[in-house]
């Protein structure tokens, strides 16, 4: 057993081996903390819809509106978004994501926002404006961001 | 010098059975044994030439999902806005190093997992029945032709 441990067929072996368990173990894990951080917005973001949009998260009159990803996914993107806007608060922007599901995107003090060249703010906004979203989800559904690019149409 | 006389020794007797054997008649199977073989021949070249056209099939049937899977894939990341996101790298790169998690995950999240494992598996299955088409056809040319 040890003559067979010492070759190096063996050793070859064995660290092709190991390094596919890593791969496929770290795979994995990454799945999974994407995607329990995808569920976990998706949850926000419903459990908050009333409160960010008012109106029953089903819609009126029986109209039931349900948040449908792209491709029939059932979960939304929590760090970030592309869409064009709906309604500029003070704050706070609401876009329509590409996935067809309204967003509420928080505007701080320390976000960037860029038109072309120039860094702009919330004010210079517009209502249809094409905007890219990168930033952090939070508890109440909503995207705290980090940097706005505005796209021309 | 062993090795140089066993040379020299096999050479000599491969001649001499050759000049044995050009001197016979060459042997005929009874005409039984010859239609018998004659059917095997054909029977097994007519199995293999099915073979390979079942495999043949298969690679056509795997290469459409495969296309079919990899469009899938291609117009769901363009759905996604993932390109635009992309583009981002070269608009603002500092901006996006600077917030490289938050871009990292939305990559992550967007990607249309099943539909690129879909398209994998369909690649690989893909390059294991070429493998397996080229080693059949190398392996039986002279029946296949």
């Amino acid at each position: 057993m040890l003559e067979q441990i010492k070759t190096k067929g063996f050793i070859k072996w064995g660290l092709v081996v190991l390094a596919g368990l890593i791969l496929i173990v770290g795979s994995f894990s990454l799945g999974v903390f994407v995607g329990f951080k995808k569920a976990g917005f998706s949850y926000s973001w419903g459990e908050n819809y009333e409160h960010n949009f008012g109106g029953p998260r089903n819609g009126f009159f029986l109209f039931r509106r349900m948040p449908e990803g792209v491709g029939g996914d059932d979960f939304i993107n929590a760090n970030g978004t592309v869409g064009s806007i709906l309604k500029i608060n003070n704050n706070s922007v609401v876009i329509k994501g590409n996935d067809n599901v309204e967003k509420v995107i928080n505007i701080g003090a320390n976000t960037v926002i860029r038109r072309q060249r120039d860094t702009i703010k919330i004010a210079d906004l517009k209502i249809n404006d094409l905007i890219v979203v990168i930033g952090n989800p939070n508890n109440s559904g909503q995207i705290d961001a980090k940097f706005v690019r505005v796209f021309e149409k | 010098m062993t090795d140089k006389l066993k040379i020299a020794q096999e050479g000599e007797l491969e001649a001499k059975i050759r000049e044995i054997f050009s001197n016979l008649d060459r042997l005929e199977p009874g005409e039984e044994l010859y239609s018998s073989i004659k059917k095997a021949i054909i029977l097994k070249k007519r199995i293999m030439v099915s073979e390979f056209v079942a495999m043949g099939s298969g690679f056509v049937v795997v290469l459409s999902l495969v296309f079919y899977s990899t469009k899938t894939v291609f117009e769901k990341i363009s759905q996604s806005g993932t390109i635009q996101f992309f583009s981002l790298l070269f608009s603002d790169f500092k901006d996006v190093l600077a917030n490289w998690k938050s871009f990292s995950l939305y990559i992550l999240e967007s990607l249309p997992t099943s539909e690129i494992l879909l398209s994998l598996t369909g690649l690989f299955i893909l390059f294991l029945l070429s493998g397996i088409i080229i080693n059949f056809r190398e392996n039986n040319k002279f029946l296949l032709n």
